[in-house]
């Protein structure tokens, strides 16, 4: 059974948790509910973002909780989400006797998708990736980069519905995260994409909506205008000597140091005015991101 | 000083690795199974190492030997399997790059993982010596434990082999055309053979101690040291059995032989020469580590062979491709992707799903390989029926060993797993492509053979030989999946082939050994008795099971 493309699409998350065989648990009763559009899950390392992503790609069964897209229950039966569903791992490997091509196409095979129309896809997904120079080259010599590339282009193989990106921009260099970002962008039309990461700038302009998780737990998700509300006013810059940056990293939650001429140029987060020279700025995503994690918080004015 | 820390630490750490894994308890309760199984209570009739029906009372001494004969020549070729992934490990999990930028030499790095083999093995074998001491007292025969009746074969004869399987290992690690499949099955005709040397030797012994003329027993020590216990025991039986029988027997655990005679043996006559001979083995293992130091590449990249397909490709070694070479970027999206892709239909997807396994499947075999499968062919049309199915059948039913043995595991081994178990219909379209591309593939390599059959009207042996190309792709796909990797078929595989069919082949050259006495493992049919006795058949049953094993082990996979 496919799923039909053309109805509103909708991924319910309802009360998942995940309890490892060590006792330990990668996610609690996590509840989240998605339509079109580019979530950024965003989280320190081991917040429970992979573990989420494996559900959702229905490679790993949650202990308890339901996840349905457009009603049909993941769990129940997976297949019909299989066929739409493109999926980056954090950490994948590739056949390293086969060429972009080959893989390509043995991972078509493998999604049930047409020759004909696979092949057209392979073309065109090669061009995307910029991997064309290279399609005859077994996987074997190519760079980490390279291989994210591929990553990516079989992710896209199956024109997905829903697509799952775990850590996309691991191993590509600035120019290339981008791209990437771009790309994602130019996808998210008729599609849910989730996209998880550990660096906010990868979802600063390209995610439709933000959930931030720690700990196996949903902290908050909303628009990313919302996450700004909650440090709008609180983020403050200013200029200090040297020597006074140590004393200012144990008063406040610091989100930036730049060095000038005349000392250090502090940003950090405060309810209230730090210094008399300190200016309020804009805030931007990396401050609620700090606002709402930074562990070091105690003792620390906010 | 410090090299001695740096070496416990290299020990210690793998030991911790090793004994916290839980195959370990496998080995331990194999060791344990098998020594309660070849000291059978009086009572039930049943015998095992014995001198021309006769065994000695359970005491320590007999006990102690028994224990050594089965670890040094049942235990020690599982063992050097168990242990042969020390390097390998640090390679996979990229701790070798870590280890190779310290200042640990590549002898120090060497030596700390022979070492750390041996510890395990010898540990091993010592949980086999407790389990040993605690079955003597539990048969009550003596119960005077001796623990020179235990710690002189422990000593002598099990830790120098045990040495040697360590150094072998890393030697077979050190090479890296030996590290993985195909040194699995290098290192298994090594055995082979050396077990052959070691009969030879012992029918040797026994023409000698029963006084026969012919060559005698050669004066350079076998590795395994077993012959040492042969030639005591013997020596014994002549002196204390009536009748005194030469004969010694390793002996059938499972038979009952009813009325059971006993003599008392009271150990191995050490001579200094023996003792020597012994030692002489640890040099050999020392030299052999020396040479594996040597050749240890340290985990440099650059060594390991990217072949080039296309020759006017760059020359390469890894990564072949320099990062300021490598294309540019993902470009922006301005390449328009087409609007959808068509799904297959199921038999479409399913046929597609084949060819593209039987490519994966074919991909990076040597040309060699080709030429020897199609040589295999030719021979099997060409030649008279009877050598096609003793000599050839065998042969075709082990060439493409290391391309079965992938079956199951290669998703994990490549780490492709998250990209093909979450495409859709992951078992009944991906697990059973896999097992069809794996017959297809056994059919196709065996097809000469078919063809010959077909000519000579040998229907039941064409059966036979359908039946096996079904049964060991079955077997390959449930061993592979459940144990993720691809060391288990090849040596499950390696020993079952050996018992069957190529006991046949042997015999079909002249060797004086009889494949009549294991019908039931001629899995591929290749006499009259095994198809006669209805042999293939019980595979088929077997395909069936094994591949209900691996649907089940694989779903278990797909979601954990």
């Amino acid at each position: 059974m496919m799923i039909c493309q053309e109805i509103i699409m909708k991924l319910t998350i309802d009360n998942v948790s995940k309890q490892y065989n060590t006792g330990t648990w990668g996610l609690r009763d996590f509840s989240l509910s998605l339509q079109s559009g580019i979530l950024g899950l965003v989280g320190p390392n081991g917040a429970g973002k992979s573990t989420l992503m494996r559900i959702l790609a229905t490679i790993t069964k949650p202990t308890s909780g339901k996840v349905t897209f457009d009603g049909i229950n993941l769990l129940e039966d997976p297949n019909p989400i299989r066929g739409i569903l493109g999926y980056l791992p954090q950490d994948f490997g590739i056949y390293p006797n086969l060429n972009a091509v080959e893989f390509l196409e043995y991972l078509a095979a493998i999604k049930g998708l047409e020759k004909r129309s696979a092949r057209q896809r392979i073309e065109e997904l090669l061009q995307i990736v910029n991997l064309n120079e290279v399609r005859k080259q077994l996987l074997g010599g190519y760079s980490g980069g390279m291989k994210q590339r591929i990553g990516i282009a079989q992710a896209l193989l199956n024109d997905p519905r829903l697509l799952i990106v775990d850590e996309p921009t691991t191993g590509l260099d600035p120019e290339e995260r981008i791209r990437f970002r771009n790309l994602l962008s130019d996808l998210s039309g008729d599609r849910i994409v989730i996209l998880s990461t550990h660096i906010v700038s990868d979802i600063e302009a390209s995610a439709t909506r933000i959930a931030f998780i720690q700990k196996g737990t949903l902290l908050t998700e909303a628009v990313p205008e919302e996450l700004l509300q909650k440090v709008d006013g609180k983020v403050w810059e200013w200029t200090i000597p040297s020597e006074d940056l140590l004393l200012i990293r144990q008063q406040y939650i610091v989100g930036g140091t730049v060095r000038c001429p005349d000392g250090v140029e502090v940003r950090i987060l405060s309810t209230s005015r730090p210094n008399v020279k300190a200016r309020r700025v804009q805030p931007r995503l990396e401050d609620a991101y700090l606002y709402l994690f930074a562990e070091d918080r105690e003792g620390k004015t906010l | 000083m410090k090299s001695l820390r740096i070496l416990y630490h290299i020990v210690r750490a793998d030991f911790y690795e090793r004994f916290r894994r839980y195959n370990v308890l496998i080995v331990i309760g194999l060791v344990i199974f098998l020594t309660t199984l070849y000291l059978p209570p009086q009572d039930v009739g049943r015998l095992a190492f014995n001198v021309g029906g006769y065994r000695g009372i359970y005491n320590s001494a007999w006990v102690g030997a028994t224990v050594t004969v089965l670890t040094v020549i049942f235990m020690s070729l599982p063992g050097f399997y168990l242990v042969k992934n020390a390097i390998t490990r640090d390679e996979d999990t990229k701790v070798g790059q870590i280890i190779a930028t310290t200042s640990l030499s590549k002898v120090q790095y060497i030596f700390g993982k022979m070492i750390s083999n041996w510890v395990f093995l010898a540990a091993a074998a010592g949980v086999g010596m407790l389990s040993a001491m605690g079955i003597q007292l539990l048969r009550g025969e003596s119960l005077k434990i001796s623990l020179s009746g235990y710690l002189l074969p422990y000593l002598l004869i099990t830790l120098p082999m045990m040495a040697l399987m360590a150094a072998a290992a890393v030697l077979f690690e050190s090479i890296r055309r030996l590290r993985r499949g195909f040194g699995n099955v290098v290192f298994f005709f090594l055995y082979l053979i050396n077990y052959w040397i070691l009969i030879a030797m012992t029918i040797l012994l026994l023409q000698n101690t029963a006084g026969v003329s012919g060559p005698s027993v050669p004066l350079i020590p076998e590795p395994t040291g077993a012959l040492e216990i042969f030639r005591n025991i013997s020596a014994a039986g002549m002196e204390l059995i009536p009748g005194h029988p030469s004969g010694l027997d390793l002996g059938n655990p499972f038979q009952v032989y009813g009325q059971i005679g006993t003599f008392v043996w009271t150990g191995i006559n050490w001579k200094a020469s023996s003792i020597l001979g012994r030692l002489l083995w640890v040099a050999v293992a020392i030299g052999i580590a020396s040479a594996a130091a040597v050749r240890f590449d340290r985990f440099d990249p650059s060594s390991i062979k990217v072949r080039v397909r296309n020759k006017k490709a760059p020359s390469r070694s890894k990564p072949d491709i320099h990062p300021a070479q490598a294309p540019d970027s993902i470009r922006p999206a301005s390449t328009a992707l087409s609007a959808s892709v068509r799904h297959e239909n199921r038999l479409n997807s399913f046929l597609h799903i084949v060819s593209s396994e039987l490519r994966l499947m074919l991909k990076g075999q040597r040309w060699w390989w080709y030429a020897a499968a199609l040589g295999l062919i030719t021979a099997a049309v060409a030649l008279p029926g009877t050598e096609t199915r003793q000599i050839i059948l065998p042969i075709v039913f082990v060439w493409p060993l290391l391309i079965w043995s992938q079956m199951g595991n290669r998703e994990i081994q490549n780490r492709t797993d998250q990209l093909v178990f979450s495409s859709a219909y992951p078992l009944r379209r991906h697990l059973s492509a896999s097992w069809v591309t794996g017959f297809i593939l056994t059919l196709i390599t065996g097809s000469g053979v078919i063809i010959r059959l077909i000519t000579t009207s040998s229907w039941s042996a064409v059966l036979a030989v359908v039946i096996a190309a079904a049964f060991i792709p079955a077997l390959a796909l449930a061993l592979g999946v459940w144990s993720r990797s691809s060391r288990l078929f090849e040596v499950v595989y390696l020993i079952l082939w050996t018992l069957g069919p190529m006991n046949r082949m042997m015999a079909a050259f002249g060797f004086p050994m009889s494949a009549d006495q294991l019908p039931v493992l001629d899995f591929i049919g290749s006499s009259d008795a095994a198809i006669s006795a209805g042999i293939p058949l019980y595979y088929a049953l077997f395909t069936i099971l094994l591949l209900a094993l691996a649907l089940i082990g694989r779903k278990r996979q797909i979601q954990v």
